[in-house]
């Protein structure tokens, strides 16, 4: 199967795929020659005036240099010999194809190659377009304006090739004007022998051809025709010419001498000069059939101009024409065509099959010197190649057989109709080929339009522009080309080969395969997938928001019992009864406690620690508060340290409560050493060398230049350590660290009755000498010391929230008692229940 | 201000502070927030005022300004680790802050090793074995009361016993029972503990509510 590979992706398509499977890329080429127009195809009027600018130079000066040399429209004089008849050339070339062409009417829309010029000068409608403006300057004697006639109509170079070897004129019309007396003297010996023919007729045997004027039919219709056929309307033309073989074909003719490509509708016109114009249906005298074309058919400005050169006041031939008037017409024997050729059956013509470009080739249209000059230029080859098509193949034609135009242009004895039809069909200017019918716009190309980008799809670009790439000639070569290598079609590497030859090898970018959608899923799958649906739709979903919490039970009993306690505790306070009796069994860590305080040295140096947090200042001012009474009423030096930071602050407070009492001043009788940081390491070096650790008291003062410190230069100088503690791990951390420096002092110690299950083994094993613990400790320590204080101030509050806590306890219990009860009790009935 | 002004303005302060802690018992509430928060920024402020004035100052600042050559020298050596400690600030820099964190985890994990070692485990072992030295006084007592912390502390350790043996799931029936024993002295000592913090709390409030009441007084 032939492929079509892509130029971008080199992946191979089917043939008949436009665009890439994979990429869509388009897989031909935007720059190849557009289709030819075909018959029957509508003129697309487009503004093509903005592609003026994309003409070539040289046909641009030609347009300009037309417009120079444009004459004033002056009236057209009367009957000029030299007076081009434009359509006649293609008249003669619509008797070759007649279903090409088609009479032109006021209605139909002007030649698409002037549909262009038309936008520009949308404006002025009814003005006739520059080309025939200068047509209606050169109706004068001077026959030079003939020349300008190809660049006002913007047609190509090859008319103007034809041009050249032809003096000023058209070639063709002033072979047309030897008809008459006066012109014939002029003819030339390049007339063709057709034209030599015609110029024995006389012009009153030319006009017997026009039965139309012969039966009084006006000669054109004046309210139809533009101005400046109105103008050339009163001019006489020759109606012989215009319908010369028409009227002398006669009926009998044996269509078997016809050939078969002109066997067509089109080409059953009667005579090769005049099957262009033909009649339509609704214009054809019906009782006429045989009756040539009248003048009613004709076009309209060709009837102008008919009447311009032939006057309608002459009479029109009666008699047809003979068959020796064809004897000059050589070139049309050979082709095949009948002189005799059958009237043209009006009906069998469609003028719509014309195509809008032919019509326009009549007026440039000129003879040279050896061949008409229609017949040189691309009206007759356009007819060849574009005409049989559809007609000819419904008659059956085969398509091999060439048509005798193809022929006759094969024919090396015509050398320039060849050439000339080179540039017609390569060199088409650019302007004649933006109006070829538009193609379907491709997506691209659609999409760059919906994005109102200013670009020009590839169909637009000028003919020059197309033929100076590369793509074209190396494009037929395609199959070479992929052998050697990817060939760069787009871009700015169009043409060249081998550029990226990993897109062309290596790495072809592969249609990715087509994978099923539906999953084939057994049940357990589709259980998992459900329930993990499940899940994630209940975390995605939101659950509503909570009330607001009610005032429970659990709320009711925290309130009760810190209303109980606070009772409790704020009565005797507030009371400051004493109804508590005292603890007549001392602890016996207490009594060890007081005893090594009362065995001290007066004026000895002690250590106080008060590691403990404000927040249970309370209860460690009640449990130290006695011990340190008891040191000053020994008259003991003390010392005051800290790990805690907020331990000098404390300490201040706790000696701000007996400084009035014992008359204690700092750095005298007392010295507050502040903090020591480092926590356990800070402890083991203050153990070590306190001097070195701690140099100023908190007033920045030389702390063991202070007579509070006087004769301590180790830790075991002092002669005892009293650790005030709350925290187990501060308490062990001065037992483990300072015991063994601390040598035969005592260590002791008022603690918080939190940290007592932690601490007391170290009283037990003999690491402590002494414990007071809370406010117990401190009630009892000021029971050995005969003192009152904290500890008995807060004793009926501490014995009435410890009755709170036990009546909770006991009330919490029985409570617990029942609910379990309870609990098994149903649980007994549940189980009853249930068979 | 004078000092009765000054126990006016602090007495004032504290009474609507305890009143602002004592709103939790409503629930989570600004005031005990506001309470909070105070409490908690006073303390890092004196805490960081402390370090400075009686660490960081006289120390090492006055050393290094005032010191010798050799005390300088020991000195650079804590200045250049706390200034690479400081560098943990930055998580660019974290790093070399390492070193000093290093040293000061070294040192502190040695010095509370070698401080339970020596001050704790050695003394606490000779301790419980000295309770059944038949030659101090009161032996009977010692002894009962060295058994039972024999017993409890066996029967504790049993309790966090989890292992089972090779031939069955189950752990020893003996370490089992032992393990019944261990519950009963771990709740004993859960319940000495929860006694002292119920004392120590109990104290507080009364600390607390006693001193709402002396400034109730002070107005009348």
């Amino acid at each position: 199967m032939a492929e079509a590979r892509c130029p971008v992706c080199n992946t191979p398509n089917p043939e008949n795929q436009e665009n890439c499977l994979v990429c869509g890329a388009r897989l031909r080429v935007t720059t190849e020659p557009l289709p030819p127009i075909r018959a029957g195809q509508e003129p697309t009027p487009k503004s093509t005036s903005e592609l003026e600018r994309t003409l070539p130079g040289w046909l641009r000066d030609l347009r300009s240099g037309g417009g120079e040399q444009q004459p004033s429209p002056t009236p057209v004089d009367p009957p000029q010999a030299s007076q081009p008849t434009q359509s006649t050339p293609d008249d003669l070339l619509a008797g070759l194809s007649g279903d090409l062409f088609t009479a032109p009417s006021e209605e139909a829309p002007a030649p698409d190659f002037l549909s262009g010029l038309s936008g520009a000068a949308g404006e002025e409608e009814e003005e006739a377009p520059d080309w025939l403006k200068a047509l209606q300057g050169s109706l004068p004697a001077d026959t030079a304006p003939a020349t300008d006639q190809p660049a006002q109509g913007g047609l190509s170079d090859w008319f103007q090739a034809e041009q050249e070897p032809e003096t000023e004129g058209n070639g063709f019309i002033e072979s047309l004007a030897q008809e008459t007396p006066a012109l014939h003297e002029e003819t030339s010996e390049e007339v063709a022998d057709w034209l030599r023919s015609l110029d024995t007729q006389s012009p009153s045997a030319l006009r017997s051809a026009t039965p139309a004027q012969e039966a009084g039919v006006p000669s054109s219709q004046d309210g139809e025709s533009p101005d400046w056929l109105s103008e050339l309307g009163g001019e006489a033309i020759p109606s012989a010419f215009v319908e010369p073989a028409a009227a002398t074909v006669p009926d009998e003719a044996p269509p078997a001498e016809t050939p078969d490509w002109l066997s067509a509708p089109g080409a059953e016109a009667e005579t090769p000069g005049l099957e262009g114009f033909a009649f339509p249906a609704e214009e054809a005298p019906p009782a006429a059939p045989q009756t040539p074309a009248s003048e009613t058919d004709l076009p309209d400005w060709v009837t102008a101009q008919g009447e311009a050169i032939f006057p309608a006041s002459q009479e029109p031939p009666t008699q047809p024409m003979p068959e020796s008037s064809l004897d000059g017409l050589d070139w049309l024997k050979g082709m095949g065509v009948p002189a005799e050729s059958q009237p043209q059956d009006p009906g069998t013509f469609d003028p719509n099959d014309l195509p809008a470009w032919l019509s326009t080739q009549e007026a440039p249209a000129r003879a040279t010197a050896e061949t008409p000059d229609w017949l040189s230029g691309g009206s007759l080859e356009e007819a060849s190649l574009t005409a049989p098509p559809k007609a000819l193949a419904e008659e059956g034609v085969p398509p091999a057989q060439p048509p005798p135009a193809q022929a006759f242009l094969e024919d090396d004895s015509l050398p320039e109709i060849a050439s000339a039809a080179e540039p017609f069909s390569m060199e088409m200017p650019d302007w004649l080929s933006g109006i070829t019918p538009a193609e379907k716009p491709q997506p691209r190309q659609r999409e760059a339009e919906d994005q109102g980008a200013p670009t020009l799809s590839p169909g637009e670009l000028p003919s020059w522009v197309q033929s100076m790439r590369p793509v074209e000639s190396i494009l037929s070569d395609s199959e070479s080309a992929e052998e050697e290598g990817t060939l760069e079609q787009k871009g700015p590497l169009a043409g060249l080969r081998n550029v990226l030859p990993l897109a062309a090898t290596g790495f072809g970018i592969r249609k990715p395969p087509a994978y099923a959608n539906k999953l084939s899923l057994d049940e357990t799958q589709q259980a998992g997938a459900s329930l993990l649906e499940s899940i994630m739709a209940a975390e995605t979903t939101a659950r509503p928001a909570k009330a607001l919490q009610r005032v429970t039970s659990a709320r009711l009993l925290r309130w009760l019992i810190a209303l109980v306690l606070i009772v409790a505790v704020a009565v005797p306070s507030l009371l400051n009864t004493q109804f508590a009796p005292s603890n007549t069994l001392l602890p016996p860590e207490t009594l060890a406690a007081a005893n090594q305080v009362g065995a001290l040295q007066a004026g000895a140096p002690v250590l106080v620690v008060l590691d403990y947090e404000p927040g249970l200042s309370g209860e460690l001012e009640a449990a130290a508060a006695p011990v340190i009474d008891h040191l000053m009423i020994q008259g003991m030096r003390l010392a005051f340290i800290s790990t805690s930071p907020a331990g000098p602050l404390l300490t201040e407070r706790l000696l701000g409560k007996f400084q009035g009492i014992h008359g204690y001043q700092p750095n005298q009788q007392y010295v507050n050493l502040g903090y020591l940081p480092g926590g356990p390491a800070g402890i083991a070096a203050f153990a070590a060398a306190p001097s070195a650790v701690v140099r100023y008291t908190i007033t920045s003062a030389p702390a063991w230049e202070t007579s509070a410190l006087a004769g301590v230069s180790s830790f075991s100088d002092f002669a005892a350590v009293l650790v005030v503690t709350d925290s187990v791990d501060a308490g062990r951390a001065w037992i483990e660290q300072s015991g063994p420096a601390l040598g035969q002092a005592p260590l002791l110690m008022a603690i918080s009755a939190q940290a007592e299950p932690i601490i007391r083994p170290y009283y037990d094993a003999g690491q402590v000498s002494g414990l007071v613990t809370g406010l117990v400790g401190g009630a009892a320590y000021e029971q050995v010391i005969g003192k009152t204080g904290l500890g008995r101030q807060y004793w009926d509050a501490l014995s009435a929230s410890f009755l709170a806590a036990e009546v909770f306890i006991v009330a919490g219990s029985v409570w617990g008692l029942f609910a379990a009860l309870r609990t098994r009790r149903k649980k007994q009935e549940n189980d009853e229940a249930l068979p | 201000m004078t000092g009765e002004t000054l126990e006016l303005v602090s007495g004032i302060l504290s009474f609507f502070l305890t009143l602002m802690v004592f709103s939790y018992l409503i629930g989570d509430n600004p005031l005990f927030r506001t309470a909070i928060y105070i409490f908690i920024g006073v303390s890092a402020g004196y805490a960081a005022v402390v370090a400075i004035y009686q660490v960081i100052l006289p120390n090492l600042v006055m050393p290094l300004i005032l010191g010798g050559t050799a005390e300088r020298i020991v000195l650079a050596f804590p200045l250049v680790l706390g200034l690479l400690l400081l560098l943990k600030l930055s998580p660019g820099a974290a790093r070399l802050g390492n070193p000093a964190s290093a040293y000061l985890v070294g040192a502190g994990a040695a010095v509370a090793v070698v401080g339970a070692v020596t001050g704790t485990l050695i003394p606490q072992v000779m301790a419980s074995i000295n309770q059944f030295d038949t030659a101090q006084p009161n032996a009977l007592e010692r002894i009962i009361e060295g058994s039972i912390i024999l017993t409890g502390t066996v029967s504790t350790l049993a309790y966090f016993h989890f292992g089972v043996g090779t031939k069955s799931s189950h752990r020893n029936p003996l370490i089992g029972v032992l393990a019944l024993v261990g519950q009963v002295f771990i709740g004993v000592a859960f319940g000495v503990l929860f006694a002292g913090a119920y004392a120590a709390a109990a104290t507080a409030l009364i600390e607390r509510v006693q001193s709402l009441i002396n400034f109730l007084n002070s107005f009348f």
